[in-house]
């Protein structure tokens, strides 16, 4: 049971998330009636599956929001900004209770009452004055008010897919379930059953145009079709009259469609359940079937996707990094047999185990759009909270990434985001004042370019004064008063450690948690993050994100007889090092840069050196130089946990196995040259 | 009338001494595994193997459960040990002299710790088997393990201020 607890509140908040990406969506265009069937749909299904799970609260805010989501439905009530907003916060309100067990907080208890009573209002208010205008076309709202009132025509579309029989579902006992509501007429729709040569007595061919009077109300109706699926069957409410002045009834009837039965005998069918005479003719009417055919294909495609458990993909890479090994172990043993026929088919193995690797990698790559809600839902509320008007804009949101990258780049992006319109975007007076169109704009730009992805959040707000930064950094004691700092030197302080530009703290950003906090976290996952900025035009921060992290090119070097790998993206150049064995630093391209000797380093200083070879690395446009004994050769290196003990290594960021079954460790540039840098050694004119 | 719990245990040598463990957290002893020391880490650290396409780290018991001495100059085998966790569980394995036996031994039969001992640290111990071998210090595996990393990952902190 709590299998399926756990698997109801995924779902749900699955629909909550989705419920957001409209309400998003809604706020920055124009309504159509689909939106609102979606939402009607959300909170039906909610709704239900709530109800089912005994969560009492959610069940009930969802019925309240689907009542209100059918009079919008049937035009008796106009979706106005302020419902959207209700809604917003009912969804918030959804988040919790799923999350909480349907518990209220005591905190919310309020928030939730108030809510409930705010949508309960405006269903009400629009019931009340259509009953006293007397059209009383609302019948089916606000869940304590059951009221059964006049027999009124429903027509079903009752559609079950192909494969209802093998679901253990019998169709036709709908129609006794129907026929225990009201009076049921019906209309078989033959169209889909083959020729005999085709016929598979296993699926089901058959479908339904049905046509009930009955005092039962909408969602009573609709309960009886608890066993199919959305696509399955349809419920529409005849008014009084023309029933041909309901579009969405032209289009969905089936007989009409296929002129199994022509216009006038199908009034005549209405006639004779409703016992009323019709109005008007039905011929001559344009029909619009296609349109509803086309959104069902549209759903179906969304199924094509399947879930999968992150643990089982996660072992599928680890499978493949041993078949990658295993291959290279293979390799090794061809070269000392050198048989021709085992040559070859290790070179079709290869080719084989790389498109697999690729395959395997690619499935754990999703697009950064995940991400973009979260965003939205952001800037959306920060910008009210802080009186901005902001546009946000998105580009290449469906740029793909590791799933482990994209879920610890939210807190990052969050936070940068909460700076540009913190910091960033002014309100709408001061820009009108500086000649700017009175709405900012941030901009999220995704691409990849080789195996990196980078990520530029841009705003076109008031920039970065680096004159500013200079003095809040020398008044909390980052920088000497005297020390020259270059501009883009400058703006790079806003990632020192504990800088904050004090004035300005606000309960947004400046929470004490600064952009070095960002910068380490996206160093951590083998990432670069820059600002640029112009005062006046704006801001852009640009991460450089690797694709994935599970393997990466490497450069395998011997230091110490210790097997170490260098990741490929830092490397500049080799060279054999010809300074004396004392120099700190050594002259590359110009400029002097420091030297570490890993040797030195891994063995605290008393390894006799076998050889001189200088790698030049570069991190953040700054150059060091690696004294290694001797270069093996380049090594894909799968990358592989440490081991337990040593998660915070000093110096290394995992090791790899090699094709000899041997160990060799994968260099963490950054954590060598902060080392470095913490005990002095490379001096402090690096500050960053 | 009920029977008393049994539970299987590994004895080894470690040292003169001989211990012994609890074989439900024991997956494998290895023989001549070649062990790549990890240069700067902590110094109960013997260094990492290749286990079954796994990284897993080698202690040094000596060190890592502060008892006097070290195994001895002959060829050693590594114990690998298997412990629940969290979400996962972790492997790690120990340098030991020579595998004795694995024998059976009810749990009302064993003896309780002495409080002080030459070659062993009573902390990590659960109690003394009496077999035909002698006496078998048997040990807690789950509190051997499940040391604070933090306190660790301090210890080699401090180890690399010092410099």
């Amino acid at each position: 049971m709590e299998e399926f607890r756990q698997g109801f509140v995924e779902e749900a908040l699955q629909l909550a998330e989705k419920l957001e990406t409209i309400l998003i969506e809604l706020e920055t265009r124009d309504t159509s009636l689909d939106d609102i069937q979606d939402i009607f749909r959300i909170m039906h299904t909610l709704k239900g599956s709530s109800a089912m799970f005994a969560y009492k609260n959610t069940e009930y805010l969802a019925h309240a929001l689907e009542d209100v989501f059918n009079l919008i439905r049937n035009n008796t009530l106009q979706l106005s900004p302020e419902i959207i907003k209700l809604v917003f916060s009912a969804n918030d309100v959804f988040k919790d209770l799923l999350a909480n067990n349907d518990n209220v907080g005591n905190e919310h208890v309020t928030n939730y009452n108030q809510i409930i009573d705010k949508i309960k209002s405006i269903a009400s208010a629009v019931v009340s004055i259509n009953s006293q205008k007397g059209t009383g076309t609302m019948n089916q709202a606000i869940p304590d008010k059951p009221e059964k009132t006049s027999e009124r025509v429903y027509y079903i579309l009752f559609k079950p897919d192909s494969d209802v029989l093998l679901r253990g579902i019998t169709p036709i006992s709908i129609f006794d379930e129907l026929a225990s509501l009201g009076q049921v007429t019906s209309i078989p729709c033959t169209d889909d059953v083959p020729l005999p040569e085709d016929y598979n007595a296993s699926l089901f061919y058959l479908a339904w145009d049905i046509f009930i009077k009955t005092k039962a109300r909408f969602d009573e109706l609709e309960d009886c079709f608890l066993f199919y699926l959305e696509h399955e069957y349809k419920i529409l409410e005849l008014q009084p009259g023309d029933p041909t002045a309901n579009k969405e009834f032209m289009a969905s009837c089936l007989s009409l469609g296929k002129g199994n039965l022509t216009p006038n005998q199908l009034i005549l069918k209405i006639q004779q359940l409703t016992g009323t005479p019709v109005e008007g003719t039905l011929e001559n009417k344009p029909l619009t079937r296609n349109e509803t055919i086309t959104k069902n294909e549209e759903r179906r495609n969304v199924f094509e996707s399947i879930k999968v458990d992150s643990f089982k993909l996660d072992e599928l890479i680890n499978l493949v990094s041993d078949l990658v090994t295993l291959h290279s172990r293979l390799d090794i043993i061809s070269d000392e047999i050198k048989h021709e026929g085992l040559d070859k088919s290790l070179r079709q193995l290869s080719k084989l185990s790389k498109r697999f690797r690729d395959n395997a990698l690619e499935l754990r790559l999703i697009p950064v759009k995940v991400l973009v809600l979260k965003m939205q839902r952001l800037i959306r509320d920060l910008s009210i909270e802080l009186n901005k008007d902001v546009e946000f804009i998105t580009e290449g949101t469906n740029t793909e990434l590791d799933k482990n990258i994209i879920s610890r780049l939210e807190g990052p992006l969050l936070h940068i985001l909460r700076n540009c319109l913190d910091h960033g975007i002014e309100t709408p007076a001061e820009r009108i004042a500086c000649n700017k169109p009175q709405k900012g704009v941030i901009r999220f730009i995704a691409f990849c370019s080789g195996s990196n992805v980078y990520i530029q959040i841009q705003d076109d707000g008031k920039g970065i004064d680096p004159e500013a930064i200079r003095q809040a950094a020398i008044e909390q004691g980052l920088i000497n008063k005297n020390e020259q700092t270059g501009r883009q030197e400058t703006i790079n302080l806003l990632f020192a450690p504990g800088f904050s530009t004090a004035k300005s703290i606000t309960n947004i950003s400046g929470r004490g948690v600064g952009l070095d906090v960002v910068k380490k976290e996206i160093t951590a996952m083998r990432g670069e993050i820059d600002i640029e900025s112009e005062k006046n035009l704006g801001t852009s921060f640009t991460l450089k994100l690797p694709l994935t992290l599970s393997i990466i090119d490497t450069l395998m070097v011997l230091v110490n007889f210790t097997k170490i790998l260098i990741p490929r993206e830092h490397i500049v150049s080799t060279e054999i090092g010809k300074e004396a064995e004392l120099t700190e630093n050594i002259g590359f391209n110009g400029r002097v840069i420091p030297l570490i000797k890993l040797g030195d380093e891994f063995s605290e200083g008393q390894c006799q050196p076998s050889g001189q070879i200088n790698v030049i690395i570069a991190q953040y446009d700054k150059y060091y130089a690696l004294k290694v004994d001797k270069i093996i050769g380049e090594h894909q290196a799968v990358v592989k946990p440490l081991g337990h003990y040593n998660h915070n290594h000093g110096y290394f960021s995992g090791a790899s196995i090699l094709g000899d079954g041997s160990l060799a460790f994968i260099l963490d540039i950054n954590k060598v040259i902060s080392n470095k840098r913490n005990r002095g050694n490379i001096g402090n004119f690096n500050i960053k | 009338m009920e029977k008393p719990k049994k539970n299987t245990y590994l004895s080894f040598y470690l040292g003169p001494t001989l211990f012994g463990a609890n074989v439900k957290y024991i997956l494998e002893v290895l023989r001549n595994e070649q062990i790549t020391d990890i240069p700067r880490s902590a110094d109960f650290i013997k260094g990492i193997i290749n286990f079954r396409g796994e990284i897993v780290t080698v202690v040094d018991f000596f060190k890592k459960l502060n008892m006097p001495g070290g195994t001895g100059k002959s060829q050693k085998i590594i114990i690998v040990f298997e412990l629940p966790d969290k979400n996962k569980s972790i492997k790690i394995g120990v340098e030991a002299d020579k595998v004795r036996k694995v024998f059976e031994m009810p749990d009302n039969q064993l003896k309780p710790v002495p409080e002080f001992g030459k070659y062993y640290n009573p902390e990590y111990l659960t109690g003394v088997a009496e077999t035909s071998d002698g006496f078998v210090m048997l040990f807690n595996i789950e509190k051997v393990f499940s040391e604070n990393e933090v306190q660790i990952m301090n210890v080699i902190q401090t180890k690399e201020t010092k410099k």
